[in-house]
């Protein structure tokens, strides 16, 4: 209850000035009374604008507003791959994926509505799309098709829109349409162990794929942030054909697709000719460690990984992870580590008397004759074992492994490639080491490397003695960022004479001893290397690997190769001056041509 | 204490009458009550300043309204757009594929098979000095159109029959090099005879 105001006693004010006040009062009510209908009014009607205009927007614009598309991904797009040429190496290729809530599909005649309409829309057969939907009407999902054309599926999209907008529902209301990447290599098996492959759940295995997988992974997060970057000028107009894609992260490799053809194309054909079991070249700028082609046999396609009867040995990468007995390509390491020291020249002459004994093991030639006094270069062109012994012992095992150590074999090449191997080297201080291992080891024998490793070694001596290190991604490109990859200089492992010295004697070999390698009009220094295969039981009869490792032109190397054959036929012949060596002449010719080296002469 | 009924006033007193009618007579009571609480300015400038307040906030309340409507059919259009963008972009992931499809170098293979193309294995080095047809008369008589492992590498290595490997197509060819080069001058004079003009 409310209480009155009014005091009890309050002295009567004069009977005019109260009727007077009255009306005053009056007037103010009357005007208070009509400024509160105004203002009500004014803004009563603002507010009913207002609301008009929230409730057109919330329910008759409503439809304009939702998007009407299969947008989300359930697998995280990936960014491409491209050559050093932008010619396209990995890249994602876009589906539908069609699936429907058959629980919500009740009656038989609704089914084959759907059923027709999608054989109509897509040309999925309505019978079983209506045996799907029947089989399992109780489902919340079913998958009706694994993928579909985007032209396809925007048929199906704009049928779906068109329906709802004329009559607020679709007979395919129950009918989702997922986008779906699919990742494909259109050189197809080209680089396949280098590149890898994407498996079902999206996830990268082996090479590149394995490597940069994260990086790759549009929705990983993973970028070049607190790295100095570039803009996207750096890139060449045929690198940015197709960079950056749809999922802006991508990588541009140092492979050059051509050479990648060379080399694959001769490997496939003098396994073939030699009949060998298999086969791997690579080819690296020795000035940078940049890989130009990276060949092995055999190879796969990554489109069809998992056809057929898979076997997972065939994905790994052998330029990498296959170790293998070097056999006298290593004499070059063997070498250097003697002219770095000072111990040999080129021409330093040693005696070979046949055979040597170290520890507890006789070392023979491999033709099992003496070659009397020879230089040192005599004896590689010759590939003398004994005298190779007779260096390294000259060496001493400490430097001798050293060397070794520095030249990067017993560890990581550490390349940008998934499943990298770091070899076997026994040295001294192991428990299985012994003296008799440093003259084996001096020709090749009783340590086991991987091909990139030799490369790596190699190119080193090409490079005047500095080692770098080997790489394949050129440059890595994300939100209009490029990352390019500097090369890398891991340290200097022979002095530039040693390294020069070295290259005589090299080219020495291939004028005198590994004639098949010879380019005419260019200069060529390498080493062959015919090797027996170690097993448990010992080195097997007849089967051998077959390896020329080489370099040029000698004056400016634009190329280390190593062509390594797995046991190739002895019938035709096993030593590798007779199949690696030409096999690295023909495809140097090549390379020279495809890369425009002029021949020496002309450059002089 | 200050009690309201204190104020001595004519004009509480008739709106305390008026206010105790209401509330026996209750027509009007809402309007006088709101109008008792929040008395509005009796001045007609009191009462502009008080629209003006009140218009203020009230705009004020509209403005968010409306940028809030703004920002959301912008995000939907955004949204609409991206999807269109990611349409386009799928699109355009079907045009790649079918780019690359033919343009791996199997397929450019096989295109210059058709055509007859052979690789080259070996290069002729010539002076930069020296004509292209002179150049033709350096190629081996047997010599066949050629391809090479690349697409670039075939357009810098590539003669095709057109190439003249045949001798007799020489006087020809020389009669028309002598001739495009006096036209040429001939061109190059008038030009600059007419620009001197």
């Amino acid at each position: 209850m409310i209480k009155p105001l009014m005091p009890e006693k309050v002295e009567p004010a004069p009977r005019v000035l109260g009727k007077q006040a009255a009306s005053e009062t009056s007037e103010a009510l009357e005007r208070q009374r009509w400024r509160m209908w105004f203002i009500g009014i004014c803004f009563g009607l603002l507010t009913c604008l207002v609301v008009a205009r929230l409730l057109e927007y919330q329910i008759v614009e409503w439809g304009a507003t939702t998007v009407e598309a299969a947008t989300s991904y359930e697998l995280a797009p990936r960014g491409v791959v491209v050559d050093r040429d932008g010619e396209l190496l990995a890249a994602d290729r876009y589906f539908y994926r069609v699936s429907a809530t058959p629980k919500h599909i009740r009656t038989d005649q609704a089914r084959k509505q759907v059923a027709d309409q999608l054989e109509i829309l897509t040309g999925l057969p309505a019978n079983q799309t209506f045996n799907l939907l029947l089989s399992n009407a109780d489902r919340e999902f079913v998958e009706i098709a694994k993928t579909i054309t985007l032209a396809q599926g925007q048929k199906l999209l704009d049928f779906q829109t068109k329906e709802r907008a004329e009559q607020g529902f679709s007979s395919l209301d129950y009918i989702d349409l997922t986008s779906v990447p699919q990742r494909y290599y259109p050189q197809a098996s080209i680089a396949s162990h280098l590149i890898g492959f994407v498996q079902a759940d999206g996830r990268g295995a082996y090479g590149l794929e394995e490597y940069y997988d994260s990086f790759l992974n549009a929705n990983s997060g993973v970028g070049l942030l607190g790295k100095t970057t570039d803009t996207l000028d750096v890139l060449s107009p045929a690198v940015r054909r197709f960079v950056p894609s749809m999922a802006d992260k991508d990588l541009v490799l140092t492979l050059d697709r051509t050479v990648q053809w060379i080399i694959e194309g001769e490997l496939r054909d003098g396994i073939s000719h030699y009949g060998a079991q298999g086969g791997s070249i690579i080819v690296m700028q020795p000035k940078t460690g940049a890989i130009l082609g990276m060949a092995n046999w055999p190879d796969y396609d990554p489109n069809h990984f998992g056809v057929g009867n898979v076997n997972f040995e065939r994905f790994s990468n052998p330029s990498i992870s296959a170790l293998y007995e070097p056999g006298s390509i290593f004499k070059l390491i063997t070498m250097a580590a003697a002219l770095d020291t000072h111990l040999i020249e080129p021409d330093t002459i040693f005696t070979d008397t046949g055979y040597i004994t170290i520890g507890d093991r006789i070392i023979y030639n491999s033709s099992r004759t003496a070659a009397g006094p020879v230089t040192v270069s005599e004896a590689l062109a010759q590939s003398l074992n004994v005298v190779t012994a007779q260096v390294a012992l000259k060496v001493g095992s400490e430097q001798f492994y050293r060397y070794v150590r520095r030249f990067g074999f017993g560890e990581l090449t550490k390349v940008d490639l998934a499943g990298e191997l770091p070899g076997l080297l026994k040295t001294p201080g192991s428990e299985m080491w012994s003296q008799s291992d440093l003259g084996t080891n001096s020709f090749g024998q009783g340590l086991a490397v991987t091909p990139l490793q030799m490369v790596s070694a190699v190119a080193a001596i090409a490079n005047g003695g500095q080692l770098m290190r080997p790489y394949i991604v050129q440059a890595r490109v994300h939100d209009g960022q490029v990352l390019e990859t500097k090369p890398i200089n891991i340290h200097s492992v022979i002095k530039p004479e040693a390294a020069q010295a070295l290259t005589k004697m090299m080219i020495y070999v291939v004028d005198h001893g590994n004639s098949a390698a010879n380019v005419s009009g260019y200069r060529i220094a390498g080493k062959s290397g015919t090797a027996q295969i170690p097993t448990k039981g010992g080195y097997l009869e007849n089967e051998v690997t077959a390896s020329f490792i080489g370099f040029g032109p000698v004056e400016d190397p634009q190329f280390v190769m190593l062509v390594k054959l797995d046991r190739p036929d002895p019938k035709i012949t096993e030593w590798a001056n007779f199949n690696a060596a030409p096999m690295f002449a023909q495809i140097a010719r090549r390379l020279f041509d495809h890369l425009n080296v002029p021949p020496d002469s002309v450059k002089q | 204490m200050l009690q309201p009924s204190a104020i001595s006033s004519p004009i509480s007193m008739e709106l305390t009458e008026s206010l105790h009618q209401t509330l026996s007579g209750g027509k009007i009571w809402k309007l006088k009550a709101l109008g008792l609480t929040i008395p509005l300015p009796n001045t007609a400038r009191g009462f502009l300043l008080f629209l003006l307040g009140l218009a203020v906030v009230c705009g004020g309340m509209v403005m968010q309204i409306t940028l809030s409507i703004q920002i959301w059919q912008t995000t939907a259009k955004i949204d609409k757009l991206k999807v269109e963008y990611q349409g386009i972009e799928q699109q355009n992931t079907a045009i790649v594929w079918e780019i690359a499809q033919a343009s791996t170098l199997e397929s450019v293979r096989q295109r210059a098979q058709a055509l007859n193309y052979k690789v080259v294995m070996d290069r002729y080095y010539m002076p930069a000095s020296e004509p292209a047809y002179v150049a033709a008369t350096h190629l081996p008589q047997n010599h066949q159109p050629a391809i090479t492992g690349s697409e670039s590498q075939t357009t810098n290595s590539v003669s095709n029959e057109n190439s003249a490997t045949d001798p007799s197509d020489q006087p020809d060819q020389m009669a028309s090099f002598g001739f495009a080069n006096n036209l040429q001058a001939a061109t190059h004079a008038l030009r600059q005879w007419w620009q001197q003009q």
